[in-house]
């Protein structure tokens, strides 16, 4: 590493570079975050920006570029969407009151799969980190989705966990190094990320997990016994710990996920008979919504959207609960006032998993947290328009939805109803 | 202090008014930038107004900027105001924070049950838009569809104008489970295979279905190996793909699996082709027992329904009208005209010569067919010479012996593959 860049800011700079040396490191300067070296080529090149130069005076110049704070957002957005991963370094103390070198400290690492910025996300799809351990025709994996808290782990013969990660089309990919994994076609566009094996050891999961939801076994998540699924569930949870280096209380515990309870649907049959997209895209002559989930989505929110792709893609085995939805969606049809009712006030919801998954890690502010709170106010006003239902499906919908009343009195009576464009967390405030 | 930084515009009014009043410049006035803070703005012309108490902070072109020491403690007011209050809101909004997250696991189980909610209405939405019906349930593994609809195309169909023309599918494991549908491309063979498999999902995932009246088995996997143009896209070898694919689903169907095979064979060259579809075909028929909807150009593999209980033909309907053929797009039970190729010839006004040889040909193609789907038979017939086509070179006798000899019911499909491989290594020496 060069030496000609020695004063006290650019040693912390090299010194934090030095942790995140896979990372685009973008360094918190007053009112910027500044990129140095090639990282600075880089950015510049995918962000359009200008690249200038540090230090021109004593002969070694220092490539550089550097984006507003306030704007960082949508500027680290598109470094993900092109599969950089991102340390974002941040000034732990006000500079006016700081002696001399003002503290800084890496606060985040984003990356392709465990993103919470909305200009990373699709809506109605979920974006999955996933952790791939293979033992020769055994394999454990685990999935989480960082921008809603889902968490599941499995284990299996390695050709069947290959064909479930192709249809939940992970962002990113954790494995242990030297055990690369390949997918087929479908992974291609994956992100991959080489982690250390002991992050993947399943004693270091197990306890980890244990620890994180502070459970006395794993039993509940029904993943006892099931070495590689906690090994995965494991090497996930310590990357998302070393890259989000925030609270994650939104994420659920890992729950196993049986493949045999569903109808299996490999990649294949997926695209041959377009149950996502067209066969053929846009370009080619195909129509956008031809698809089933083109025709059949129609819901309101997110979450519900998301969730009805999920079904489409493991419809259910089990006759019971196959009948049990059919049992609702037959009231709900022939109850056309309820319905249309309902429909108005979801459409008035927004994304509340995800509002919870960026208040929680940190990427969001006042005004979602007021979405937040507008959004749940809905809540006792579907339960009111249920009623009470005939089918059992939606009778227990009913008794699940909680009115959360406590939880929006207290944002609402906190927050003011017009709040300010949210300021990324940082310790030094801008002056009026 | 939340009334200093409320009432701070109103203070500095007042400090302007105040000010005018007592300078008698109009035009003087109180402003804010980030550099020197809060001052008292002077033009030019009005410089000899200004008192002894004002204090020069910055000389523009046209005017002069002052503070005064009360203006000087508002500002310190102000600020530090400002500053207490950021402050003060996020912590505020730091606590709030950490109670929306320890409320995280209730918040989220009232998400997902309006996910849920959201999901059945809009499945409820889509079945009263587009005239679903429930589907039932059958202990006996039969597939019943009257009057089914692919619930993609037929949009694209209204979305045209057109009108969608509904199929009904019947499949029985105690009868007839394999259906083999012949006709021509544009026939819509491929929807209707495709509207199966949708149903199906559709009505697992828990959903009402594009049908006048549905009975469908619970299907544990649906299987789909469909054309060849897609891949060709991607450039890869279309054959080594099909079979591969074709493998995974001998290799893994149950009788409870729906498998839709559409022009399988259709990626090598004929002989082959009809050969690995007809095996396939019986080895499904024999050993998997899974539901199965099989398309295929291969007029060939009609005869199958002969020789196997449980295969059917299906065909979709061609109709002549005047010089036009008219696509119906219906399927009914039969093997398809295989002439209609011709019949297409004819209309788009090919010399009559052409056609009459073409019909020849085809006669005597249709001779040497018949003796060798006779001869594929596994049904314990006495051999009957030699296999001939005699539209094409003479195939080697060693060849036809070998695969009159083969055990079928012991024969994995890849050790299957990897003797059409040699055979077909063996032809091409020959040829």
């Amino acid at each position: 590493m060069s030496t000609d860049a020695g004063t006290p800011l650019m040693r912390q700079y090299h010194a934090i570079k030095r942790q995140v040396p896979d990372a685009l490191l973008m360094f918190r300067l007053g009112d910027f975050y500044e990129l140095f070296y090639e990282d600075a080529v880089t950015a510049a090149r995918e962000l359009e920006i200008t690249l200038t130069s540090r230090n021109k005076e004593s002969g070694r110049p220092i490539p550089m570029c550097g984006v507003p704070y306030h704007a960082a957002e949508s500027y680290i957005a598109r470094l993900v969407a092109r599969g950089y991963r991102v340390a974002l370094c941040d000034q732990m103390e006000d500079p006016r009151q700081a002696r001399k070198l003002v503290r800084r400290e890496i606060t985040r690492i984003v990356t392709p799969g465990t993103a919470t910025e909305a200009a990373v996300l699709r809506s109605g799809e979920n974006n999955y980190l996933a952790a791939v351990i293979r033992d020769k025709e055994h394999a454990g994996a685990a999935w989480v989705d960082v921008s809603t808290g889902e968490f599941r782990a499995t284990e299996s013969e390695w050709e069947e966990l290959r064909q479930t990660l192709e249809t939940l089309q992970p962002r990113e990919i954790l494995y242990p190094a030297g055990r690369e994994v390949t997918l087929g076609e479908a992974g291609a566009a994956v992100a991959r990320t080489e982690r250390e094996p002991w992050t993947f050891d399943s004693e270091h999961g197990a306890r980890i997990l244990r620890e994180h939801y502070r459970l006395i076994g794993l039993e509940g998540c029904g993943l006892e016994g099931r070495p590689l699924a906690v090994a995965a569930a494991g090497a996930v949870l310590e990357y998302l710990r070393e890259t989000q280096r925030a609270a994650l209380e939104h994420l659920d515990p890992p729950r196993y996920f049986d493949r045999s309870a569903y109808m299996r649907l490999d990649a294949v049959t997926v695209r041959n008979l377009e149950l996502l997209e067209p066969l053929f895209p846009p370009e080619m002559g195909g129509v956008r919504e031809a698809s089933l989930l083109g025709v059949l989505d129609c819901t309101k929110t997110g979450m519900g959207g998301r969730l009805l792709r999920a079904r489409l893609l493991r419809p259910s085995l089990d006759r019971t609960e196959i009948e049990a939805r059919l049992d609702a969606v037959e009231e709900l049809l022939s109850q056309t006032v309820m319905r249309g009712q309902i429909r108005e006030q979801l459409a008035g919801m927004a994304d509340v998993e995800r509002l919870l998954a960026r208040l929680t890690v940190g990427t969001a502010g006042p005004r979602e947290m007021l979405a937040l709170a507008r959004s749940l106010e809905r809540i006792p006003r579907i339960k009111e328009i249920l009623g009470e239902p005939r089918s059992a499906r939606l009778r227990e919908l009913a008794g699940r939805l909680d009115d959360l009343t406590d939880v929006r009195e207290r944002i609402l009576a906190a927050i003011h109803p017009e709040p300010p464009p949210w300021r990324p967390s940082t310790p030094n405030l801008p002056r009026i | 202090m939340r009334d200093v930084s409320r009432n701070s515009r109103r203070y500095l009014a007042e400090i302007e008014q105040r000010e005018r009043a007592r300078t008698g410049i109009a035009s003087l006035k109180v402003r804010f930038n980030n550099v020197f803070g809060y001052y008292l703005e002077v033009s030019k012309a009005n410089l000899h107004l200004v008192p002894p108490d004002y204090e020069r902070k910055q000389t523009l072109v046209g005017a002069e900027r002052f503070t005064t020491p009360e203006l000087k403690e508002l500002e310190g007011k102000i600020l530090a105001a400002e500053e207490r209050i950021l402050e003060l809101e996020k912590q505020i909004f730091a606590e709030l924070r950490a109670f929306a997250a320890a409320q995280a696991p209730r918040i989220r189980a009232s998400a997902a049950a309006v996910a849920e909610l959201d999901v059945l209405a809009a499945l409820a939405q889509a079945a009263a838009e587009n005239r679903y019906r429930r589907p039932r349930f059958s202990d006996s593994g039969q597939m019943r569809i009257l009057a089914g609809r692919h619930p993609v195309v037929e949009k694209l169909c209204e979305r045209e104008g057109a009108r969608y023309i509904p199929n009904d599918v019947y499949l029985d494991p105690q009868g007839e489970f394999i259906a083999v549908i012949t006709g021509p491309n544009m026939g819509g063979k491929s929807t209707y295979l495709r509207q199966v498999a949708l149903i199906a999902i559709l009505a697992q995932t828990g959903s009402f279905v594009p049908a006048d009246e549905a009975t469908l088995p619970l299907i544990d996997r649906v299987f789909t190996r469909i054309g060849a143009s897609d891949n060709l896209a991607r450039g890869r070898s279309t054959f080594m793909v099909e079979m591969t694919e074709t493998a995974a689903i001998l290799n893994t169907a149950t009788p409870d699996s729906l498998i839709v095979l559409d022009e399988i064979g259709r990626g090598t060259a004929t002989f082959d082709g009809l050969a690995l579809a007809w095996a396939v075909v019986e080895y499904i028929h024999d050993r998997l027992r899974a539901k199965t909807l099989f398309a295929t150009h291969y007029h060939e593999l009609t005869e199958l329904a002969e020789q196997l209980p449980g295969v059917r033909n299906l065909r979709v309907s061609v109709k002549e009208a005047g010089d036009q053929i008219i696509f119906l797009r219906k399927v009914e039970p039969g093997a398809a005209d295989r002439s209609y190729g011709i019949e297409v010839a004819r209309l788009a006004g090919l010399p009559a010569a052409v056609i009459e040889r073409a019909r020849e040909v085809l006669a005597l193609h249709e001779k040497t067919e018949h003796e060798l789907t006779e001869e594929l038979s596994p049904r314990p017939e006495p051999a009957r010479g030699p296999i001939q086509i005699r539209l094409f070179e003479p195939v080697s006798h060693t060849i036809a012996e070998r695969i009159r000899k083969l055990n079928l019911d012991e024969l994995r499909p890849i050790e299957a593959l990897r003797l059409l491989a040699e055979l077909q290594e063996e032809l091409k020496r020959e040829l």
